[in-house]
């Protein structure tokens, strides 16, 4: 498994979502909640990425950034000036998921709506999954 | 003195046949802005998109009234079987002028108390200009 850099492009809009914890609810007749915790790592992360109207040229990284990871066991890899761009230091580690154990993996493969001769817009949405626990 | 235009200077050509009583034409060209801007930016940033262009024209309904015009806008082609989707049209003041193939999209009959009945048609631009000179 080896770690895709994800092309200089700084998204148009983010969305991010830390995911969940592995657990089950037993719910009682009398409305009481018990959590059983199977880890202590969250899982499915998710980010959703929007690149409007950039060049087809970088649309097409974006696209081969998607082959890159997604042929092999690899996965993608984002920086505080790509990505993350615009997002304060303390918020960076959450998107780049360099604070827990999740890699960035395609969700679905990206999808380019081309705007005028020239342009596109991308949108791209991850998934941070667990490797290696 | 720089040579200026006024309305007298005015004229429209539809199909190269020129247009009789022309009061008034009007061109209005935009481009659309597309915006480029990051999340790393702290102002908007756009690039140009497409380019339009729309306007309208108003004539005076004479005996030699525009009816090929009005043909044109309600694409009558049994009443003038040289009418086609787009009307070649040619705004002119004095030896300067747009020419560009438009889809008439509208015709405004008025008659009004002591008024002339003027006809006021809209149109949108087709594609580039096909040529003009400024």
């Amino acid at each position: 498994m080896a770690a895709v850099s994800f092309p200089a492009l700084v998204p148009s809009s983010r969305s991010y979502a830390p995911g969940i914890f592995p657990e089950q609810q037993f719910q009682s007749q009398n409305g009481a909640v018990i959590r059983v915790r199977y880890g202590n790592q969250r899982y499915s992360s998710s980010l959703s990425l929007t690149f409007a109207n950039i060049t087809d040229a970088n649309a097409a990284l974006i696209l081969q950034n998607f082959v890159d990871v997604m042929d092999d066991d690899n996965y993608a890899e984002f920086s505080a000036s790509n990505v993350a761009g615009g997002a304060a230091t303390e918020l960076v580690p959450w998107i780049r998921e360099t604070n827990s154990l999740l890699k960035w993996k395609y969700a679905s493969p990206p999808s380019v709506a081309s705007v005028k001769p020239g342009l596109s817009t991308v949108t791209c949405e991850f998934i941070g999954e667990l490797e290696g626990v | 003195m720089a040579r200026y235009y006024a309305g007298q200077d005015g004229s429209v050509e539809l199909g190269g046949n020129a247009v009789a009583k022309v009061v008034q034409w009007s061109l209005a060209a935009n481009t659309d802005a597309l915006e480029v801007t990051t999340l790393s930016e702290d102002v908007r940033a756009f690039t140009a998109g497409l380019r339009t262009a729309s306007g309208s024209l108003t004539v005076l309904y004479y005996d030699d009234a525009p009816v090929n015009l009005l043909n044109q806008v309600n694409q009558d082609t049994d009443a003038d079987a040289a009418i086609t989707a787009t009307a070649r049209l040619k705004l002119k003041f004095d030896t300067k002028f747009f020419e560009f193939d438009a889809v008439l999209t509208g015709a405004e009959l008025s008659c009004v108390v002591g008024e002339v009945m003027r006809v006021n048609v809209s149109y949108t631009m087709s594609g580039d200009f096909v040529s003009k000179s400024l």
